[in-house]
């Protein structure tokens, strides 16, 4: 039980999972840097600051923004390599929520930010550099909880997250959400947002809209992945990968027909920690053995 | 117990109901969505009378819909667009400043069809 909840982890997983991070952020916030550069001289009036934002009284100096997110570019680089971990790891995740925070803090909150900032701050605060660091170290760091857990940690917040996803669809959308109709009119809405704005409808969406039966299908299916999603960390390799798999095609078809782009997920990396995680199960035979 | 402390505080805006950073309960796709919705844009009237849509950018200086959604439904709930059809206009890529409309369309999910147009504000060139 105890395995279960606080499994021994490798170095080398929270490596991996802590470099993933920080050159995801670093490559996402220079591809981005025109939509979060341009914020920052908005008019003061629309800022309406939400999570720690909400100590500010006023949107922060230009000038202020423009240092934050060069050095969280910066901060990211030296995350990746594992550089100076101890200082630079609680920095990153601290600059991630606060530029993210702010980026969200005009109107809009940006979803698909969420998740990138709180696995920030699990690598950031965690002993995520003690392997895959550049120069690489002389010695391997023995198994350990305190490897494990983050990693763990991380995980269980990717699956809370697509729980969340179902309960709400159940609670608010009903059975009926499960329905072809309900995911057409979704795909509908998000092709027509996009029309009235005067750009490109999603590639997919007119394919789809012409087939509910295989939306219904795949309502379900989504349904399940997400319900199901605690259970995968309880599971085993082969099927936690299978869930994984399906996770990414599912978002890979929300991109498709609903141009509605979640990179983190789309290209692996909010289920990198379910993958790394190691199998509770495992732990608790070799335990016993 | 750090694990379900932070599942717990992720939790906690579906509790509470404020959506926030980086905690949020918005339920995203989560409603059973009728066959019909209702978008706020922004339309170029042209010389010959026909109506043209604008561009993300040119509307809300973005390439996000929510953001641009968002913006037109916070100004035109704040001042009735009118600091939001300044800014339009300002991006203009003519000199000749451009008829501009605000406009809230009614559309059909399924075939696109216009069905009502509501105009809220003429922006002032």
């Amino acid at each position: 039980m105890i395995a279960a909840l606080v499994p021994e982890g490798s170095a080398r997983h929270l490596g991996i999972f802590r470099a993933a991070v920080g050159l995801y952020t670093t490559v996402y916030l220079i591809v981005r840097a025109p939509s979060f550069l341009s914020l920052a001289t908005n008019d003061a009036q629309r800022f309406d600051p939400v999570g720690i934002g909400r100590i500010l009284t006023g949107p922060p100096p230009a000038a202020l923004i423009h240092l934050l997110f060069g050095a969280t570019i910066v901060l990211g680089a030296a995350l990746t390599i594992g550089a100076a971990h101890r200082i630079i790891g609680p920095l990153f995740g601290l600059a991630v929520l606060a530029l993210f925070t702010w980026r969200s803090s005009w109107g809009q909150i940006l979803w698909f930010e969420n998740l990138v900032a709180v696995h920030a701050l699990v690598v950031g605060f965690s002993p995520s550099a003690d392997a895959i660091t550049w120069p690489r170290r002389s010695s391997t760091a023995p198994d350990h909880q305190r490897y494990g857990h983050p990693v763990q940690l991380a995980a269980l917040i990717t699956v809370t997250t697509y729980l969340v996803s179902g309960i709400a669809k159940l609670r608010i959308g009903g059975l009926g959400w499960a329905t072809g109709n309900t995911l057409a009119n979704h795909i509908g809405f998000s092709a027509q947002r996009l029309a009235v704005f005067g750009e490109r409808q999603p590639v997919a969406a007119d394919l789809l809209l012409d087939h509910t039966a295989l939306l219904t299908v795949a309502a379900i299916a989504l349904l399940g992945l997400e319900l199901g999603a605690p259970i995968i960390v309880l599971t085993g390799r082969r099927i936690r990968w299978s869930w994984s798999a399906a996770m990414v095609a599912a978002h890979i078809g929300i991109a498709l027909t609903m141009s509605v782009v979640f990179a983190y997920h789309l290209i692996g990396l909010a289920i990198l920690p379910v993958l790394l995680a190691r199998d509770p199960r495992a732990t608790a035979t070799a335990e016993a053995g | 117990m750090i694990s379900l402390v932070v599942v717990a505080l992720v939790a906690l805006p579906a509790v509470t109901g404020r959506d926030s950073f980086p905690l949020s309960s918005y339920p995203m796709y989560a409603e059973a969505r009728p066959a019909m919705a209702t978008f706020n844009t922004a339309v170029i009237i042209g010389p010959d009378g026909n109506w043209h849509r604008l561009s993300l950018d040119w509307i809300a200086n973005t390439d996000d819909p929510l953001v641009a959604q968002s913006l037109l439904s916070t100004e035109l709930h704040r001042d009735g667009g009118e600091t939001l059809c300044t800014e339009i206009i300002d991006r203009a890529p003519n000199a000749s400043p451009p008829t501009i409309q605000l406009v809230a369309d009614r559309v059909d999910l399924q075939t696109g069809q216009l069905l009502t147009r509501t105009v809220h504000r003429e922006c002032d060139p």
